[in-house]
């Protein structure tokens, strides 16, 4: 009987802190795809609020934020019952999100209102509101939880909001229309995927030189490999992910996926890379070791998983 | 002429400027099955302007460099509309074509189509002597606010959509199975 209970609490243990998941937002069908990556298998299906398009996990894995641009809101679901326990109303735009590094806050990009609202974990509700530049549509935080890198699509810049004064301190130009954007803390590099210039462009944080490497057609999001000081960048109108080597500095290699991949990260084993292709309603498993599909999982309709969508 | 060229300049820049699409992309996808093999359909579709003979809502095409890569094609709709298109692929072997429309001009809603940033892909495919022919596209509603009128929405948009598609491969059929 002991080691049926030892036996038991292994299990336990296991699960809860063995697993990855994916929640991937399906636009079509208002919902999340929960996928255990370990089986790869879709466990959970949960409604949200309308068109949700951007996802984050908390780093502690305990809560998933998902924006609705059209219902306005975002939706908070608790990863332990898998349901989603709040709707909190947003401006007119909500769609890049991010939590800070500490969970405490939340980030949310507002196209409609060229705003970044920040929302307080604890009690749920929106804090401040800072403006920022036209069509706020990616978002990333330093570790620090000093500074917020926001790409204003419509304007052709980066802006880095300071945390602590919630102002703009720097305004950085960059290619055309940025949209996803990725942090590299060991290099000390922003990334912005320029869905109008078909390139990214590499901010040296340090020096603010910037180097533009050509990609796919309209690129959207990007996600870090440093243990290969690579980065991966899906090309919406290529079907396509381009494979970046940053001491190279260019495009090494392009593997093909679905239709309009969209949101891409990496499985904290560093070993798997998922991508949700939007027209085909199927996120593709990537090996990043032999740069092959692996697998395909079939999620919800119009899957844009836009975000940090792995727990870690 | 200072003003001549401020303007024209303005005009320029203007399109770049906005291309703010807050709603969500939308997606339509049309199939049909013809009684002819994939080789004569390709025929029929594979000059990237021949859509002016095979579509019967499409009366005019021109195109700056035929069915090579980037070329452009304008085509007019019948109700007067025109539409700019550039071609991204052109694979015979894949008997496949796709095709994007070019940014419009600012605030520009097209009479019967009133979509955005469009891009598109037919592809024919064999089994046994048939052949099924796939047109995909991927848009906006090009109603850039919030609250669109009934005729500007993403619904509508869908409809006038999947209109131009099935008028299309309905036609197509009708020329292959002749």
């Amino acid at each position: 009987m002991p080691y049926l209970v030892l036996l038991l609490f292994v299990c336990w243990i296991d699960g809860a802190y063995g697993e990855s998941y994916a929640y991937i937002t399906n636009q079509g069908d208002d919902s999340v795809s929960v996928i255990n990556t370990n089986t790869n298998k879709v466990i959970r299906t949960i409604a949200v609020g309308h068109r949700p398009a951007g996802v984050v996990v908390s780093n502690n894995g305990k809560r998933v934020y998902v924006s609705n641009p059209e219902s306005k809101d975002i939706s908070v679901i608790d990863t332990k019952t898998l349901k989603n326990i709040k709707t909190i109303k947003m401006g007119s735009g909500p769609l890049a999100i991010a939590v800070s590094p500490d969970n405490q806050s939340v980030y949310v990009a507002d196209w409609y209102e060229d705003s970044i609202f920040i929302v307080d974990t604890a009690s749920l509700s929106i804090i401040n509101k800072i403006k920022v530049g036209d069509s706020p549509s990616g978002l990333v935080v330093n570790p620090n939880n000093k500074f917020l890198y926001v790409a204003n699509r419509d304007e052709n810049t980066i802006m880095t909001v300071s945390l602590s004064e919630n102002k703009i301190i720097d305004t950085i130009d960059v290619g055309t229309a940025p949209f996803g954007l990725a942090l590299n803390i060991e290099r000390n590099e922003l990334y912005s995927a320029n869905v109008r210039s078909n390139n990214v462009s590499v901010i040296n944080l340090d020096t603010k030189e910037i180097t533009n490497i050509a990609v796919g057609s309209f690129p959207y999001a990007i996600e870090i490999d440093n243990a290969n000081n690579r980065l991966f960048v899906t090309n919406q109108r290529s079907n396509s992910i381009s494979v970046i080597s940053l001491s190279e500095m260019k495009t090494v290699k392009t593997i093909n996926v679905g239709e309009y991949p969209e949101g891409i990260d990496l499985h904290p084993n560093n070993i798997h890379l998922y991508v949700a292709n939007w027209f085909d309603n199927i996120v593709s498993v990537i090996d990043i070791s032999s740069l092959k599909v692996i697998a395909e999982i079939e999620v919800g309709e119009g899957c844009r998983a836009y975000g940090e969508f792995i727990s870690h | 002429m200072k003003y001549l060229r401020l303007c024209l300049l303005n005009m320029l820049l203007i399109p770049a400027i906005v291309l703010a699409h807050g709603p969500s992309r939308q997606k339509v996808v049309q199939e049909i099955e013809i009684n002819a093999s994939a080789d004569k359909v390709w025929k029929i579709i594979e000059n990237f302007c021949s859509i002016e003979k095979w579509h019967p809502g499409i009366i005019k095409c021109s195109a700056d460099n035929g069915s090579e890569i980037k070329s452009v094609r304008t085509i007019e709709m019948e109700n007067g509309e025109k539409i700019n298109e550039v071609l991204f692929k052109h694979d015979p072997e894949g008997k496949k074509i796709q095709y994007g429309m070019q940014e419009l001009e600012a605030g520009r809603i097209i009479k019967g189509l009133p979509i955005a940033t469009h891009g598109s892909t037919i592809s024919i495919s064999e089994n046994a002597g048939k052949s099924k022919v796939q047109w995909k596209g991927a848009f906006y509603r090009s109603f850039p606010g919030q609250q669109p009128p009934p005729e500007l929405t993403d619904e509508a948009c869908i409809k006038a959509v999947t209109k131009l598609y099935k008028t299309g491969l309905d036609n197509l059929k009708n020329i292959a199975e002749k």
